[in-house]
């Protein structure tokens, strides 16, 4: 009987953290659900349906198809990092990647940048206009708001809503991009993200 | 940080087997078995509680299931020349119709690079999965050509180099090749098997940030047969 009892704590004690996948998250870094963050009721009304999602060992996310300003499929991403430990930010450098952030700030400031000024833009494209607006999430967040033009003749360009909050060493991003020729301003965007993440971080 | 697996984790003792009951002595022999069995559990707990702290929460995140595919790619064994010298910053991806793992490693003839697993469902050109034996394999008799004689259009082209059907799952082809058009070749080698209705891809590739075209992957090719072979058990 005792060994029998022994033996389901072992077990349970062992698969609840003995992950064979070497995905071990960071000290950190939180392990819920991560398509769990926006609210059900938001992504309802949204008709929101889950995509895909991803983990690491510094990060995961989800990805869902959403219709936002009677745009349809459009691409909701959320994701939350914390920063590599010294030791794999270098041998991430070694492998290419460039100036992997060491601290939560200049990660923070990282994110906040390639929102305001995105490194995908292709040759012709560029940003019309951007806007920032700091809210009242986590230890700082911000609400950036960019409008980009493809540089072509059709006038054909999106606009990307990202909200960026820093909760401790974790960042977390939150982010729509339309397409279509509806835009939102700066406070439908504030509305829309208050509905789908007020009570996903502290204020 | 811990990233070793699960079987290095401190497993509990056999406790000593309980003497035969005697007559009058069975409480204190019930009584003794009990403290016994608890202290070595107690220690083991400990341990593992220990390695815990120590890498942090241990669990990996969990995100919704889909149905039929498998729900940690990434604990399939890489093997232990690409994992023990080079693995590095595993990410698992999950979605309706694909799960997968990608690692960061060197290959045996130094080229750093990517290294994919996926199972998936066969689709079609906008991303809708096929469901069924029978559409795995039209996917994979499409692929595998591919696979076995490459493929050239105006943009874009498939050059294999060495390439061969292996005795794995269902069918299963293994490929060499360079891909991609004209002025940015890159190379791949891949395993492809099909195992009843779902798909295995192994691929190595070359990092994005300088590839030549002229990475040659040969001498991992038994590595990665044997993931794709582990892969692919996953799902018998």
């Amino acid at each position: 009987m005792t060994l029998a009892v022994a033996g389901v704590l072992t077990w349970t004690v062992v698969s609840t953290y003995g992950s064979s996948s070497g995905l071990d998250p960071a000290r950190g870094l939180p392990t819920d659900d991560p398509c769990a963050v926006v609210d059900e009721q938001a992504l309802s009304r949204m008709d929101g349906e889950v995509g895909s999602w991803h983990t690491t060992v510094y990060s995961n996310g989800c990805n869902w198809t959403v219709t936002i300003a009677d745009e349809p499929d459009v691409d909701l991403y959320f994701r939350r990092s914390v920063p590599m430990s010294e030791s794999d930010a270098e041998r991430a450098e070694d492998r290419g990647s460039e100036d992997v952030p060491r601290d939560t700030d200049e990660f923070y400031e990282m994110i906040v940048d390639e929102a305001t000024d995105p490194s995908y833009l292709s040759d012709g494209s560029s940003v019309l206009d951007t806007e920032e607006r700091a809210l009242r999430y986590g230890d700082e967040s911000v609400l950036v708001l960019t409008e980009v033009s493809y540089g072509l003749s059709s006038g054909a360009g999106n606009q990307r809503a990202t909200l960026v909050v820093r909760e401790g060493d974790v960042v977390s991003q939150l982010s729509f991009t339309l397409y279509s020729e509806t835009t939102v301003d700066a406070d439908e965007a504030e509305d829309l993200i208050t509905e789908m993440v007020a009570d996903s971080f502290f204020e | 940080m811990y990233n070793g697996p699960a079987q290095q984790f401190p497993q509990p003792p056999v406790a000593p087997p309980a003497p035969p009951p005697r007559r009058g002595g069975t409480g204190r022999t019930v009584a003794i078995t009990v403290a016994a069995t608890l202290g070595v559990y107690t220690v083991v707990a400990g341990a593992v509680v220990a390695v815990v702290a120590a890498t942090g929460s241990g669990a990996a995140a969990q995100g919704p299931e889909f149905e039929g595919l498998p729900t940690d790619p990434c604990g399939v064994s890489i093997g232990s020349q690409l994992d023990a010298v080079s693995a590095f910053l595993p990410s698992a991806s999950f979605s309706e119709s694909r799960s997968s793992c990608s690692w960061n490693v060197e290959y045996s003839d130094g080229t750093p690079g990517d290294l994919f697993l996926g199972y998936r469902h066969p689709t079609d050109h906008r991303g809708e999965i096929l469901r069924g034996e029978s559409e795995a394999e039209d996917y994979y008799e499409a692929r595998a050509r591919e696979l076995l004689d490459g493929d050239a259009d105006e943009y874009w082209s498939v050059e294999v180099q060495d390439a061969g059907e292996l005795d794995l799952g269902d069918e299963a082809v293994v490929s060499h090749y360079r891909q991609g058009s004209e002025d940015d070749m890159y190379s791949r080698a891949e395993v492809l098997v099909r195992v009843g209705d779902l798909l295995v891809e192994v691929m190595a590739d070359e990092g994005r940030e300088d590839r030549s075209g002229r990475a040659d992957f040969t001498g991992d090719e038994e590595a990665l047969i044997a993931i794709a072979e582990r892969a692919a058990a996953e799902l018998e």
